[in-house]
């Protein structure tokens, strides 16, 4: 592939590492010189603008994220999108269908601009198979992932609407968010129906929420702006146990 | 292998070890190595196979066990069930605390692996690191249907998902139908859905009235597994599922059996 790299003969001297810039990125760091090259062998580079499609579902490949924020979704039987992760740098996508243990992933589309490298299936698992250094990169990348999922399992699924919110507003806060005092403002350009779709939650649900959160201090929201006002206090509604009360959401927008 | 009761691996636990995506596949000399400095764990109904937060992995090779958390003094989740092949901790093991015990569900065996010889064994040995990512890639897959299937599904809809996974993991099929065999009592069906018992009750009476299943005390029957799968959440987004129904049919299931899904 042609990424102009720095010479790797002076570069990984002393630190046992390619001087690649964005070489620590690439499957948790940790990789090897000789293996930072011989995986930047096997990729093309891919650079998107903002809403692009950048990976099929049914494509054998995986996409590593240098810049940018992508998500990835499905769409489901009844035709609704439904998000599942909010990719950013440093993420690999579609691993285990790259790796051979899945048959179909997710779509992966850019919400910015987005700068990668496109691994085919074919190639990673020929790496995997013939370099160790490969292999234990791919399996702590994977193991990441895998406690990111059940994270998710365990505070996510089953909880009512409002709290799925909060995680996701939490988790915009903490992944792009713009601290200015005690606001943090989210730079992401995400849409409600996204937000929607990520909650898994109808938009007017989401907008309902949304609305009660602004009522209690704990968001502001414009035209194409989210900012988050009380941080804690949003924290401590994902964990709410009790029963939303339901009169709050039932309220009619002002 | 030394086993803290005593004996040697018998055949079921060979089974259980042929099942296992971490074991299955290992060189013989690699597989010697694993299992060398492994712990054989037998344990009863009720009794902790896995404590959270430790960085050992278990592969169960005979019976069924449960993952669970506790939420508060009375009430817990069910994260996940676990039959012969199946492991627990595998992400632990690199350094991410785990999440949930693990409990025999029936009279359980399982290999307990030290994190620490793992850890080292996968940076000796390329076979073993290979058969941990595999291991791994394979639960990633299936953990993100789930939370997928359960993220905007209904409680009935979580409900079908987990007796179709339930007829797919732990059923026999016969004559067309499906016979579960698993200790599963109905609030932990309730758990592991993350619905109430009373929706539980609900969606188990509604499938009776359509014959797609049959539930008698102490045992559940799937009578129409494909009329069952059209029910499912309209989402499938997961592939490489678990091998074919008749191939998960466990020798260890034991004869008792626990449903009480009335």
């Amino acid at each position: 592939m042609h990424i102009q790299r720095q010479d790797t003969s002076t570069g990984h001297v002393g630190t046992g590492k390619c001087r690649v810039p964005w070489a620590d990125q690439l499957l948790c760091g940790g990789l090897h010189a000789e293996d930072v090259d011989t995986l930047l062998d096997a990729c093309r580079p891919v650079r998107m603008g903002a809403r692009e499609l950048l990976l099929r579902a049914e494509e054998d490949r995986a996409l590593l994220v240098l810049r940018g924020t992508a998500k990835a979704s499905i769409v489901a039987a009844d035709g609704d999108e439904v998000i599942t992760e909010l990719i950013g740098p440093g993420y690999a996508a579609n691993l285990p269908v790259a790796l051979g243990r899945s048959r179909i992933g997710k779509d992966i589309t850019s919400l910015e601009p987005v700068d990668g490298l496109s691994v085919s299936g074919r190639d990673l698992r020929h790496l995997v198979q013939t370099r160790s250094g490969i292999t234990t990169a791919c399996l702590r990348t994977v193991l990441e992932q895998h406690a990111a999922a059940d994270a998710e399992r365990s505070r996510f699924a089953g909880t009512c609407i409002a709290q799925r919110v909060a995680h996701r507003l939490v988790d915009l806060a903490t992944g792009w968010g713009l601290a200015d005092g005690d606001v943090v403002r989210i730079t992401l350009p995400l849409t409600q129906d996204e937000l929607a779709a990520w909650s898994g939650a109808s938009r007017e649900s989401v907008a309902k929420v949304l609305h009660t959160m602004r009522a209690q201090g704990l968001i502001s929201t414009g035209r194409r702006t989210l900012a988050v006002l009380d941080l804690p206090g949003l924290r401590r509604r994902c964990q709410a146990s009790e029963p939303i009360d339901l009169r709050e959401h039932l309220s009619t927008p002002a | 292998m030394s086993d803290d009761s005593s004996g040697s691996v018998d055949a079921p636990l060979v089974e259980g070890v042929h099942r296992s995506a971490l074991l299955r596949s290992l060189p013989e000399q690699d597989l010697t190595a694993v299992l060398g400095v492994g712990r054989v764990l037998r344990r009863e109904r009720g009794q902790m196979l896995l404590r959270s937060g430790g960085d050992a992995v278990l592969v169960v090779l005979s019976g069924t066990a449960k993952e669970h958390r506790a939420v508060s003094q009375v009430e817990e989740v069910v994260l996940g069930l676990l039959g012969p092949g199946d492991a627990a901790g595998l992400t632990g093991a690199l350094g991410t605390p785990r999440d949930g015990d693990v409990t025999a569900l029936t009279p359980t065996t399982a290999l307990l692996l030290p994190g620490g010889d793992l850890r080292s064994m996968a940076r000796a040995r390329p076979a073993v690191a290979n058969a941990w990512l595999q291991a791994a890639t394979d639960e990633l897959s299936d953990l993100r249907a789930q939370v997928l299937a359960f993220s905007a599904t209904s409680t009935t809809d979580r409900v079908v998902y987990r007796l179709v996974e339930l007829a797919e993991r732990f059923g026999e099929p016969i004559d067309g139908e499906v016979r579960i065999r698993a200790q599963l009592t109905q609030e932990e069906l309730a758990s592991w859905a993350r619905a109430s018992r009373e929706s539980v009750a609900k969606a188990l009476h509604e499938l009776r009235r359509a014959r797609i299943l049959m539930t008698r005390r102490r045992s559940l029957t799937i009578l129409d597994l494909e009329a069952l799968r059209d029910r499912q959440p309209g989402v499938d987004a997961h592939a490489v599922s678990e091998p074919q129904l008749s191939a998960r049919v466990d020798a260890g299931f034991p004869e008792i059996l626990d449903i009480d899904l009335r």
